[in-house]
Order: C-alpha cells, then structure tokens, then sequence
C-alpha cells in the first residue's frame, strides 16, 4: 500500500498537531493563533503564571487553505514541560500557599499527560522562547524523543517581536531541523510555519 | 551538597528503571550524580515522569538534568550524551554552556 502511495502521490493527512516547549514559551498564544487563522473563537487562557496551561488542551477540526493545499488538523495545546515543580514559584505571582500547592500538582499531571500524549500526535511544534538562551534540556529531550518516534517536529523560535530575541541561537543549537523564528503574539512569519506543516501533512 | 561521579560500565549493567531508581535514590538524598554518558533522551523523559509521580511539594520539587554533549550529536542518531549531570531541582543553575565548555553555580 506505501509503494501505491509514494507511486501514485499521497493525500495531504488530518495533522495531529502537538504544541510543545517549557512553560511560559507561548504555546497557548500559538494555538490561540493557529485557531484564529482558521476562523475559530481561540479558547486557550494566556497568563504569566507557569504552568497556566495544565491539561491538554484539544481544538479539533481545525481547516486553513495555505496556497492553495488545504491543511486540516487537529491541535493540542499541552502543558509545559518540565523536571522540576516548585510551588513557592507560584507565591510570588501573588497565589496563596494552598493555591500554589494545588496549581504545583495539576501542573505535575499535566506534565505527564503530556508525555504520554508523545505516543499520539503525528506532528509536532516544539516551541522555544527565542528571548532566552536554548539550552533548556527539556527542548533537546522533547525534540529527540520526537525524532525516534519518527514524529516530524518544527521548532519555533517564539517571541521575535521582543527586542532580545536571537532565534540565531536556537538555528545554532538546532542545525539539523527546520526553525523557523515567529510571533505568536503579532502573527510575523506565520505563514512560513503553515507552510512548513504542510510540507509535513 | 555530595556529588557522586558513575561510570559507563557501572551503569550498562542496570535496566532503565533500575538507573532511574538509582538517580531518584540520590538526588533526594541530595547529591549530585555525573554520569558517565548512557542515559539516552528515552531514558531521560522516563526519569522526568517517574520524577513527577515522586514529587512532594513540600519536600522534593524535582530534577535538573544537564547533558553536556556537543550540540551537533543532538537527535536520535546519537541520542546519548558524553556526561550527564543530574542535581536536586533549584540546587544547581547553568552559568555558561557551550558545546566545549560548561559551568554550574551550586547553591
């Protein structure tokens, strides 16, 4: 059946589409954007808090003609990755104790929601704050285990409207995957990255 | 603060839950673990979500990991980083990193 469809050229697929990257990265205001495009009320709540986002988040049915090819997907905002929870983070955004420690374990089975959720997308957007330096291990973690389930991933270098962003860092970090820098936030270079989703459809 | 340095053989002999155990075992006891390469990134996303599972807010936030592998071996290729550092969550930041170089503050 493979050989027919390389043969006779395959149909764009139905994108499973993952959000990925550390907390506080955009990957709310990415899927927020994504939505949008696509004619559709984004529903992803942005804060300045981490963790904000703390189960996964699904918008389905999502359609955007991009030149012509028609990109259909699914998207799922997951929570932020990380390998540390420290409730007393949350304290100086004004939560209280009992706040902060409820937050700390929601946020704790959002992370391991969403690394199981590695097993079910088909393609991903690791998204990386461009505004700090790309040495987080969570992105180098996320972005290998992607490639050995042979999940096509495309980094986004987020944040490009803020002055100190370097996207060049993560490119030097990244040289064998596609990055392409956007803003979320204003929308820069957003056809690029559907572009690139359907080069992978 | 200890920190204990384990090579290569040491840890061909143990299976990945056996090294993730280990890790937990002495990062809580807080000590800092180098080891010598072999915790591949699939090992390292399993230690984060067993690190979860063992969270306590109030006694044990988590981990911080730190390869120290030159950036152009990153993928699945060659998934296994030259050493790998391991700390108690907030115990450690990275100062400086580059692909030969690299240098932690211990608090």
């Amino acid at each position: 059946m493979a050989w027919l469809l390389r043969l006779f050229g395959r149909k764009k697929r139905r994108l499973v589409l993952g959000i990925y990257g550390a907390p506080n990265v955009g990957k709310t205001t990415l899927a927020n954007r994504i939505a949008k495009d696509c004619g559709v009320e984004p529903k992803g709540i942005v804060s300045e808090i981490p963790h904000e986002t703390r189960i996964v988040e699904k918008v389905e049915e999502l359609s955007l003609n991009v030149d012509g090819k028609v990109l259909q997907m699914t998207v799922l905002d997951m929570p932020g990755l990380a390998t540390k929870i420290n409730y007393r983070d949350f304290l100086n955004y004004g939560l209280s104790e009992e706040e902060a420690v409820k937050r700390a374990k929601e946020a704790i089975k959002g992370i391991i929601e969403a690394v199981k959720w590695l097993d079910n997308v088909n393609a991903a957007i690791a998204v990386i704050d461009s505004t700090k330096v790309p040495y987080d291990q969570v992105n180098i973690m996320l972005i290998g285990n992607l490639e050995a389930k042979g999940i096509p991933v495309i980094i986004a270098a987020n944040k490009i409207d803020l002055s100190e962003a370097r996207p060049h860092l993560i490119k030097e970090v990244f040289p064998n995957h596609e990055v392409i820098p956007i803003s979320a936030l204003t929308g820069q270079n957003m056809d690029k990255l559907y572009e690139a989703l359907v080069k992978i459809a | 603060m200890k920190i204990d340095f384990i090579s290569k053989n040491a840890l061909k002999r143990l299976k990945t839950r056996e090294k993730i155990e280990m890790i937990l075992r002495l990062v809580k006891n807080n000590t800092i673990i180098v080891l010598e390469g072999n915790l591949s990134l699939g090992e390292q996303i399993e230690l984060v979500k067993e690190t979860m599972r063992q969270i306590d807010p109030l006694s044990f936030i988590g981990i911080e990991i730190i390869d120290f592998t030159n950036a152009e071996k990153y993928g699945a290729a060659k998934n296994t980083a030259s050493l790998t550092i391991i700390a108690p969550g907030g115990k450690v930041e990275i100062v400086k990193k580059t692909p030969n170089y690299l240098s932690m503050q211990v608090s």
